[in-house]
Formats: structure tokens, sequence, C-alpha cells
């Protein structure tokens, strides 16, 4: 009780709010704006907090942590260019809410969900952070497989009555992220014998292409809204009021504990879990078919998934020091320049600090709330701009966005491709979505699944039936052949266009 | 519109068969090959089911084409918008084959005033303002303020870059 009393005294102290709340804000800025992202923020603070207490330097890197998972929902859901990669599922509904004219909602169930599902994984972290981060060291090849094969499913439920397309799209979003070297021979895939593509396909530029670029081009050719008077609506941030957020409630309680799950995991970090609390956030709506038009599920689903995964992704840093995403590999360093090991011993040596930096967070995720309303209300102002001055722009960025990741050209060529191949998509109605999920998706799905069976020595038995991968596994399965039942067989509609 | 979207889902299968026989070529030299599951597995797999799928959705358009009695419909119409579709696309392609031979400060001003005026945009001070505050905002919140790099360009334009970042 001491040490937290202590540990409280220290995290509500002016300077460590100060820093926090600095943090935070900073965080959201980045995360906004394409081609800056948190990860980024925290490697050029850390000289920074060298000279700060370890309390106050750790605070503000996980304050940057947390706002910047955020931020990118901000240009997602106004321009439909997601500020990281985190962000990307959330465009999926909150870009298609804007365009209804309902961008303050879509922020504020951003905002919200993204501060819920903080707080939620924080509070995990608190309690049960040792023992998650042993069961989420057991988790081996056939469970990566499942959790993958389980949010790819959700193409089933994206493509409503377009199935067939629904599923090219995935089946090229994951051809996509074969290209380059593969992770297990080394062998070169799809490059043509040329040096670009050997780094592979990443997914940023292609969603930046597929979505804002495809975006810049159809409004290019329709001629219509360039005026922009259909955008100037003052946005105003709508936080959702305690009656809708008990609507959403299952919805944010499964995405928590995704996100958090998610997140403990090493290696993968809050774009999976954004992408798995969206496909979950789908299979189990009353109205899958809605998804994609601007349901508050969509974007509740996504990012309260998100927001989980940083606390998920500190438990094993600060139980075993392992880091769970990039981010929290970069903490490291954090915790390093003050002479500290995130491990097990850190808990019996600085208990008081562990504490603090737990507390840290919490009061990160609330700051949030009030980040977020000021920096969505600045970049809504952006809005307003006439689409003739704004496409422009919102290129630019793309561009800048996709050429900031690898400081590579290829980058750029990449999501211009991407924004040619979105146009047609958009154009032949194939959704876009599970393109993205496939691109995402791909290499841990097909990595676990070659690895996982070299393992088991090719017996796809031995591979399926462990307990965790096998339930995951018959709950996806059961999952496709009830929106395959429902779609063709409920409705008594079974007919060649149905599938196509 | 019913021909292009037959034309777009043959082209997918005409690239799928193409990129099949692309695999061919994959892990002939690496210790794996004859594995069970080589480099070449999964996009196979892959691959297999775009073949299947893209000839489903084609035939479904067939027959809608045939329903509808589309056969006639021209593909060769040019009405405005797209002129405006393919005037994007060779604005875009210029701006990313010029970027990393005159550099991100020499060609990003030129390349939003050219993009605003074929979007229509007709305010001249809203056209020169916003594209040399955009490209001035980014060179310093990016190169100076994040250290992110950005294209300087080649020979006097990478002189000219240098003066700025």
């Amino acid at each position: 009780m001491e040490i937290w009393i202590g540990a409280l005294q220290t995290v509500f102290s002016p300077a460590t709010l100060f820093f926090i709340a600095f943090g935070v804000l900073l965080g959201t800025v980045l995360g906004a704006i394409p081609g800056l992202n948190s990860t980024m923020g925290t490697a050029l603070l850390i000289p920074f907090t060298f000279a700060m207490a370890p309390e106050n330097g750790l605070a503000l890197l996980a304050a940057v942590y947390c706002g910047g998972t955020f931020g990118g929902s901000i240009s997602a859901i106004l321009f439909n260019v997601p500020g990281a990669p985190e962000a990307a599922a959330t465009g999926f509904d909150g870009y298609p809410m804007a365009q209804k004219g309902h961008a303050g909602e879509a922020l504020g169930y951003a905002i919200m969900s993204s501060v819920l599902g903080g707080l939620f994984s924080v509070l995990i972290l608190n309690l049960v952070s040792p023992q998650l981060a042993v069961v989420g060291l057991t988790f081996s090849q056939p469970e990566y497989f499942a959790l993958a094969v389980a949010a790819l499913t959700l193409i089933a439920s994206l493509g409503g009555a377009g199935m067939a397309k629904a599923f090219i799209a995935g089946l090229i979003g994951l051809l996509l992220a074969t290209v380059g070297i593969d992770e297990l021979t080394a062998d070169p895939r799809f490059t043509f014998g040329g040096k670009a593509l050997l780094g592979g396909i990443n997914f940023i530029p292609a969603i930046i292409g597929a979505f804002a670029v495809g975006e810049i081009l159809a409004k290019a050719e329709e001629g219509s809204g360039l005026s922009g008077q259909h955008l100037a609506i003052k946005v105003s941030t709508k936080l959702p009021s305690v009656k809708e957020l008990l609507r959403l409630r299952w919805t944010m309680l499964r995405s928590a504990v995704i996100g958090t799950a998610i997140g403990i995991l090493p290696g993968v970090g809050a774009t999976t879990a954004a992408f798995i609390g969206y496909s979950e956030a789908v299979r189990w709506s009353g109205h899958p078919e809605k998804f994609g038009t601007g349901v508050p599920e969509g974007i509740a689903g996504p990012e309260t998934a998100n927001n989980a995964a940083t606390g998920g992704a500190m438990v094993p840093l600060l139980t075993l020091g392992i880091p769970g995403s990039a981010t929290t590999a970069v903490m490291i360093g954090g915790f390093l320049v003050h002479g500290l090991q995130p491990g097990p011993m850190l808990f019996l040596n600085q208990p008081k600090l562990m504490y603090a930096i737990f507390i840290a967070m919490y009061v990160a995720n609330i700051f949030m709330l009030f980040a977020g309303l000021l920096v969505a209300k600045v970049f809504a102002n952006f809005r307003r701009v006439r689409y003739s001055i704004l496409g422009p722009v919102i290129f630019i960025f793309a561009a800048i966005g996709s050429f900031g990741i690898r400081n590579d050209m290829t980058d750029l060529w990449i999501m211009f491709a991407c924004g040619i191949l979105g146009y047609f998509f958009k154009k032949f109605k194939y959704p876009i979505a599970p393109m993205i999920i496939g691109l995402v998706l791909g290499p841990l799905t097909e990595v676990s699944l070659r690895k996982g069976m070299f393992m088991a020595d090719y017996d796809l038995y031995a591979f399926l039936m462990r307990p965790i991968a096998g339930t995951i596994l018959v709950i996806a399965a059961a999952s496709v052949l009830w929106n395959l039942y429902s779609v063709f067989i409920r409705k008594g509609r079974a007919s060649l266009e149905e599938i196509e | 519109m019913l021909k292009s979207e037959l034309i777009f889902s043959i082209l997918i299968f005409v690239a799928s068969l193409f990129l099949y026989w692309v695999t061919g070529s994959f892990g002939t030299g690496t210790t794996l090959q004859g594995a069970q599951m080589g480099p070449a597995f999964w996009p196979r797999l892959l691959l297999g089911a775009l073949l299947l799928l893209s000839v489903i959705v084609s035939a479904g358009t067939i027959r809608r084409i045939a329903r509808e009695k589309a056969w006639g419909e021209s593909l060769l119409t040019m009405d405005r918008g797209k002129v405006r579709f393919f005037a994007a696309i060779g604005l875009g392609a210029a701006y990313l084959f010029l970027l990393p031979v005159l550099g991100f400060i020499a060609i990003t001003p030129v390349f939003m005033i050219a993009f605003m005026l074929l979007l229509g945009e007709k305010s001249k001070g809203w056209i020169l303002g916003v594209s040399v505050a955009m490209t001035a905002i980014i060179v310093i919140l990016f190169t100076k303020a994040m250290y992110v790099p950005l294209p300087r360009g080649v020979w006097l334009f990478r002189e000219f870059s240098l003066l700025f970042y």
C-alpha cells in the first residue's frame, strides 16, 4: 500500500502530469499526421528523457505511445488516410460515417473507445500481468495461424451478397503480402529479377493508396463535390451518450479483451489487434451487412482493440523484458538510459517506479480524451476546405506518408499502383477492406502455417488439434458456415449472381 | 460498365495464370526444395483460388450482360470525367517520376498547382498560397522537427534543396 501511495504522489506531481499531458498531445498529433508515428516520437524523445527523473521520462514515453495509437484514427475518419497503421481498420466505417455528415460522432466514438480500451488494458496489466505474460509465451505457430485464420474469415462477412468479389480482394491482399524475400527460405518471390520489390510490399503505402489515392482519382472523375459545398458543415466532436456506449458495451468489451490479449503476444501488435477487433465486431453483429457503411460498431471494434493493445504490449515488456510491439521495443531504450533493465527483477527492485508507470498510463488514457478532442477539432477544420484544394494536399501527405516508412521511392509507386487498383475496385464493387486485411495478416498466416507444419512434421492433425488453436479454428469455421447458410439458404436466394 | 467489369475480372484471371507460371521459378536453389511447403506452396494455393473465383465472377458478369443485352455498349467513349481521371493519373505518375530528380521542394508546389487547376479550382490566391504554404510546412515538420529525410533531387536541384534541408 505504501508503494501505491508513493507512486500516486509521484504521478500526481505537477511535473509528471505536465509530461504525461505533453506526451499524449504530441503522440496524438504524430499519430494523426501520415508518415509520422508514435514509434518515431518515442525514439526521438529518448535522449531528452535522459535528463529527467526515470518516472517522468518513462511516463512521457508511455503517454506518447497511448496518444499515438489513437491519433491515426483522426485522419482515417476525416480524410480516409490512416495516420498510423493501427487506424486503418477504423477508416472502414469511420470515413463512410464522416461522408454521411456524422464526422463529429465518428470521432467521438473513436475517442471514447480508445480511452475505454486503453483503461481496460492498463487495469489488466495492473492486476494479472505476470500470469498473462506466461500464458502469452505458450502461444506457438498453430495458435498464431488460428488467430490469423479467424480474422481472415471476416472476409466472408464483409462481402455480403458479393462474396466471391470479397474473397478475390482478400486473396489479392494475401498474394501481395508474399512479394519479396520469403521469410523461411530467403527466396525472392514475384520480384521479377529486380531489387525494388525485395523488401516486400509494406501495407501502409498500400492502405494509403487504396483508400486515399483511389478516392482522389474517383473524385477527379466524378467532378461532383469538388466545390466542397457538401463538406462545409462544421465538424464538432460529439462524444457518445451513456446510452449509446451501453449499446456498444459488448463490442467494446470483446475488443478490449482481444486487444489486450493480442498486445501481449510478441510480434503482433495494435494493427493486428484492430483488424481482429473489427473482424469480431462483424462476426457477432446482428447486421454484418451494414459494416463498411458507417456503423458505430465498426469504429468501436478496432479502436477499442488497438488502444487495448498498448497496455497488452506493456505486459511482456515490464514482466519479462520482451517487447510486444515496435514502440515498446523502442521504449526498452528509455529504460536502459536510466540504467533499468525491464523484466521480473524490476518489480522487486523498483516497485514504486513500476506502479508509477501503471498509474501514468491510467492518467494518459484519461488525458487522451481531451487531447483527442483538441486535435480532432484542429484537423476537422481541414474538412471544410473544398476538395479541389484538399485533394492535392491529401495526395502530398499520402506520398510523404508512404515515403517516410523506408525512405524508398518503391513505396510511393506501390501507393500509386494500389490507388489505381483501389479506384477500379470501387468502380466494379469489389470491397477494398478484404484486400487490406489480407495484406496485413498475410505474413502471419503463411509463416505460422509453414513453420507450424514443419514443426509438426507435416502432420495436419497434430498441427490443428491443439486446445487453443483447435477451439479458435472451430469457432472461425462455424462462423463462415453460418454466414454461408444465412446468405444462401436462410434467405432462399441462392443464385450465381449472389455468389459473384 | 458491365463490359469493363468483365474485362477487369478476365484480367485478374490472366494475371493469376501468369503469376502461377512465375511461381515455377521459386525455391529452385534452396535447401528446402522438395519440402512439402516450399516458397511456392502458399502463392500457388492463393493463385489457384483466384483463378477459380475469377471464373465464377466472369461467368456471373457474362450472364448479366446477356440478360441486360449490354453487348453493344461502347468502351471507348471519352467524357470530361474520364479525361480528368486519366490526366490525374498522368499528373501523379509525372510527380513520382520527377520527385527523385527535382527534389521535394522544387516539384511539390508545381504539382499542387497543376492538380488544383485540374480539379477546377479557380481562386489564384488559394492555389498559390496552399501550394507554397503546404510545401513549407511539410519541409519544416518532416526535416527539421522529426528528422525524416525528403527527396533532394540531383545536380542543381540537389544544391537548391540543400539550402533548405
